[in-house]
């Protein structure tokens, strides 16, 4: 069994060495974050479970062929690879799907939690659920700006050079996104309450 | 310091984007304005939510990622000949 401490870059050369679990240990590590990223552009859990096959297909193929630069760090990238996979299919698709189950019920509801859901966090289930659909309801620049920042972990900087626009649009972008979460969150509460 | 450059320096803050000069400056901003005290506590609170909707592929989808990677041979798949 590998140790879980061992950084992604020891991971990857192991993989390279023909090490197979050391694949498994960084898709357990980081399959959560790129779902979430795939998930939060595409909105749709099947079409994102579909774009992560992908994602890792490409990345095993990557790395087998020796295409893979050691210089940078993994997660990035493959965040990277993920983000471009699910832009080049919503631009594809050129819509906006939302999809609800024969018995009407909401997609969300069959999204599986991660670990980070447990009992002693703050926020409940439905707390959670409700933040999913308040981060589809962003316009699409400010939702693209808050996956890239939380979930993708680019600077703003990146950022910005990515997306073609000043550090302080990308920022603004950010600040308009959070606001609006902070007021609906705070309603939402209200309403509860 | 106008509203809005706080603002954008709180979201920079909470993700430890600001060197230690501009941190202490929203430190002090903090202590002696209470409404720069509410923002960041309100987007902290937003940044943790976020934290906690991580979500999960199915165990399926990642079965079939690594059987496809012990399958794949690159001599088989036309990579190498």
């Amino acid at each position: 069994m590998l140790k879980t401490e061992l950084s992604d870059s020891c991971l990857v050369s192991l993989y390279v060495k023909g090490n197979e679990e050391a694949l498994s240990v960084l898709i357990d590590r980081h399959k959560s974050r790129i779902f979430t990223t795939i998930y939060l552009i595409v909105k749709d859990k099947y079409i994102a479970e579909d774009l992560l096959q992908d994602v890792f297909i490409k990345t095993i193929k990557t790395i087998k062929c020796g295409k893979y630069n050691e210089q940078g760090k993994f997660l990035p990238w493959i965040v990277r690879v993920a983000h471009n996979q699910a832009i080049d299919h919503f631009r594809k698709a050129k819509r906006n799907p939302r999809i609800t189950l024969q018995d009407g019920s909401d997609i969300f509801n069959c999204l599986k939690f991660s670990e980070n859901f447990t009992e002693s966090n703050n926020l409940t289930k439905n707390s959670v659920q409700y933040i999913k659909k308040i981060i589809h309801e962003l316009p699409e620049k400010q939702r693209e700006v808050l996956v890239m920042r939380h979930y993708m972990q680019m600077s703003f900087q990146e950022i910005a050079k990515s997306t073609k626009v000043s550090i302080n649009t990308a920022l603004g972008r950010m600040r308009y996104a959070l606001i609006r979460l902070r007021k609906k969150i705070k309603t939402n509460k209200i309403a509860y309450e | 310091m106008n509203k809005t450059s706080t603002e954008l320096d709180i979201i920079k803050y909470i993700y430890n984007e600001l060197n230690q000069e501009e941190k202490a400056q929203i430190n002090y901003q903090t202590i002696v304005s209470p409404k720069t005290l509410e923002l960041m506590c309100g987007l902290r609170n937003v940044k943790d939510s976020l934290d906690n909707i991580m979500l999960l592929p199915k165990d399926s989808i990642i079965n079939n990622i690594k059987n496809f990677s012990k399958s794949f041979n690159l001599t088989k798949h036309g990579f190498v000949k």
